[in-house]
């Protein structure tokens, strides 16, 4: 009696089956998983303070994520760079043995050597670990400014395409002049009347990043209420807001998810462009753009403050967008 | 259905699309998608609106469902005008009319299964309360002739028949006394035709409900309607019982489509008898009969003075100045 057996989620299957197939997709991917884990588990992976510590005859668990109170009063946080174990004490350290914050200034902008492999910055602080809890601020400025963005580009997106007339005209207004005003320089701006923090950072990206998304939501809406679908809602009584949001948005998020991803790696690279021209995330947080401004106004141009952020930049931007283009790719528009 | 109240009343029904111009520009002309059309729907009957793609027939629909916000004229149903009421009071008298549409891939939400399609607009109207939810929807697919196991389905996975009974039975939750049918068989195969029919004649008989039926097919309108309204250009030219229709139709336009009926090539609508094909635009339709350019018999008051529609009997009314005003009306 059916055509096909069941299965609810029919549509993300293809859609993933089709992404399988872009290869380079599928590893840009794979290296934002990677990513990804290396951001949740940077505490695990490059700090000074170890991940099993056995002290005392007592042995601690993770004193790198959890304060114990007898640790912090001998405020040994602080200073487990210098800590010697004494007679049958131990410690497990990560394999990057560096904390992100720990300064020796006699050890100031290294190139890259055995105990700091891809070098020091100007407070002598390791470039590595740095770069590593820098993909935490990276990706979490990335997420919640998108995250902001899609909100704001979701609800003026569909109320333009749904109910059309002066509203349409006027989110259609608002989204030109977003475009006209260079965003960059819009951020630059009020970053520099606004107290600097991570937040401010996220915010103010995420409230520049809508139009894109609107646009989509909008054309989306335009296409799906001339369906019969909607019509038939309509008749049967159902108002608009569940019409917008339960019916329509369902069937117009494809897009959006695909502008999301190109999203993240925009907003990834604004904010290492902000904290390179000093206008980010304020020190000492660790920021890729912030080791790359370090590498200007020395004598000795230190190479290594450029490469390799430069280089975690590139390959974070460049995956985000592969993958938005393998998912654009995999939602053609044959499916819908 | 002399003597009774008209169900619903038609009156004067306009409708012009604007077309060019933008927001703050003048449109540079109008699509008269509908133009002035009257007609009375009676209780318990069935009454097909006929005539050509582009004739205005699903724009009649939407405004008959409000769906389209009428240009001018009135729609009275069952006694409350509904072009003058409020989105709110409308929510409520609107359920009472239902729409079945042509499409039955586009009708139905991909994203939604059958049981939250129909759960959705039960609960919303609070129709039935939640605990007898499931066993309502049982109810409501096995009166369009569903398996109650399709209940968790989505829509992809049936086939259009299928879907077009889900569309009925979506129609039918609300208790409508007054179902439009736009074009609800055109987009299905042959032999499912005859079964959405019977299943619309069934319900019919068993929920007592009043049809409007759109066609193109006059094949399919002969078959289950009681009266038959001919539609051209956006105004009503022909109206009869469908008997009457068939038999001895009036309009040079109806006995066009009548003498298409056979032919199963459905591009063919016009033959023989009209020497101009296409339709002309709706943008500028011709002045006069708007039929004139493709009618053989059109003389010079068709080219220059638009036709009423002449009473030819009771129930027979006809707008053409060369069969209709004349005495001898049975020419043909
Ligand atoms: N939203 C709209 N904007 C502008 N013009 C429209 C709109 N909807 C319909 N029209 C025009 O109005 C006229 C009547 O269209 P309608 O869809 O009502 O015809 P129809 O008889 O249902 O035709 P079909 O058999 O193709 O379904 C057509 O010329 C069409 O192009
Ligand atoms: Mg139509």
């Amino acid at each position: 009696m059916f055509r096909k057996s069941y299965n609810p989620h029919s549509y993300w299957n293809t859609v993933w089956r089709e992404f399988n197939k872009h290869r380079l997709s599928l590893f840009a991917l794979i290296v934002i998983i990677v990513l990804g884990l290396i951001a949740l588990l940077a505490p695990f992976i490059a700090n000074d303070i170890p991940i099993l510590l056995y002290k005392g005859g007592q042995l601690y668990i993770f004193p790198n994520v959890i304060t114990y109170s007898d640790l912090q009063a001998e405020n040994l946080y602080a200073n487990f760079d210098r800590w010697q174990p004494s007679d049958g004490d131990w410690m497990v350290k990560p394999p990057i043995p560096h904390g992100p914050f720990r300064q020796n200034l006699e050890h100031s902008l290294q190139s890259p050597n055995r105990i700091h492999w891809l070098g020091t910055d100007d407070r002598g602080r390791d470039v590595l670990s740095r770069m590593i809890w820098g993909s935490r601020l990276s990706l979490s400025v990335g997420f919640v400014a998108v995250g902001i963005a899609v909100i704001i580009g979701i609800v003026l997106g569909s109320l333009a395409g749904y109910f059309g007339k002066w509203v349409d005209t006027l989110v259609l207004r608002f989204i030109e002049l977003m475009l006209v005003i260079p965003t960059f320089f819009l951020i630059i701006t009020v970053m520099a009347f606004l107290p600097p923090s991570i937040w401010t950072i996220m915010i103010v990206i995420g409230l520049t990043g809508w139009p894109g998304v609107a646009r989509l939501v909008r054309g989306e809406f335009l296409k799906q209420r001339q369906m019969e679908y909607v019509l038939a809602s309509q008749a049967l009584g159902l108002n608009n807001t569940r019409i917008m949001f339960r019916h329509i948005l369902p069937n117009a998020m494809g897009p959006v998810f695909v502008s999301a991803t190109f999203g993240l790696a925009g907003a990834i690279l604004m904010e290492s462009g902000l904290s390179f021209l000093g206008f980010g995330v304020p020190p000492p947080a660790p920021s890729w753009g912030e080791l790359l401004k370090q590498s200007q106004g020395y004598v000795d141009f230190a190479w290594w403050l450029v490469l390799f952020p430069g280089l975690a930049i590139f390959i974070t931007v460049t995956a985000f967008n592969l993958v938005g283009e393998g998912l654009r790719d995999a939602m053609d528009p044959r499916l819908r | 259905m002399n003597g009774k109240e008209p169900y619903l009343k038609v009156d004067n029904l306009t409708k012009y699309y604007p077309v060019g111009g933008g927001l703050f520009t003048k449109a540079r002309g109008y699509v008269r998608a509908v133009d002035h059309v009257s007609f009375n729907v009676y209780p318990g009957e069935t009454v097909s609106l006929v005539g050509e793609s582009g004739s205005g027939k699903t724009t009649v629909a939407r405004l008959i469902l409000r769906l389209v916000e009428p240009t001018e004229g009135s729609i009275v149903f069952n006694g409350v005008d509904l072009t003058t009421l409020k989105s709110g009071e409308l929510r409520n008298i609107r359920r009472k009319i239902q729409i079945i549409f042509q499409d039955p891939y586009s009708s139905l939400n991909p994203r939604m299964t059958v049981y939250s399609m129909l759960a959705e607009v039960l609960l919303v109207h609070r129709i039935i309360s939640r605990e007898k939810i499931t066993e309502h929807i049982e109810y409501l697919l096995q009166l369009v002739g569903l398996n109650t196991d399709a209940m968790y389905r989505y829509p992809h996975e049936f086939s259009g028949g299928q879907r077009q009974r889900i569309g009925i039975a979506r129609a039918l939750a609300v208790n409508p006394s007054l179902l439009v049918a736009d074009e609800p068989v055109s987009a299905l195969d042959v032999s499912v035709q005859a079964q959405i029919l019977n299943l619309l004649m069934e319900l019919q008989e068993k929920l007592h409900l009043t049809y409007l039926i759109i066609s193109h097919d006059l094949g399919v309108v002969r078959h289950i309607s009681d009266r038959v309204l001919v539609m051209y250009l956006g105004k009503i030219v022909e109206e009869a019982p469908t008997d009457i229709l068939f038999d001895s139709p009036n309009h040079p336009y109806t006995k066009a489509l009548l003498s298409a009926i056979p032919k199963p090539d459905p591009s063919a609508t016009l033959p023989k008898l009209l020497a101009q094909g296409e339709p002309p635009s709706p943008v500028n339709p011709p002045p006069g009969c708007s039929f004139h350019p493709r009618c053989p018999y059109a003389t010079e008051q068709c080219k220059n003075e638009t036709p009423p529609l002449f009473r030819i009997s009771e129930t027979h009314r006809s707008a053409c100045w060369v069969f209709a005003n004349t005495p001898e009306k049975t020419t043909v």
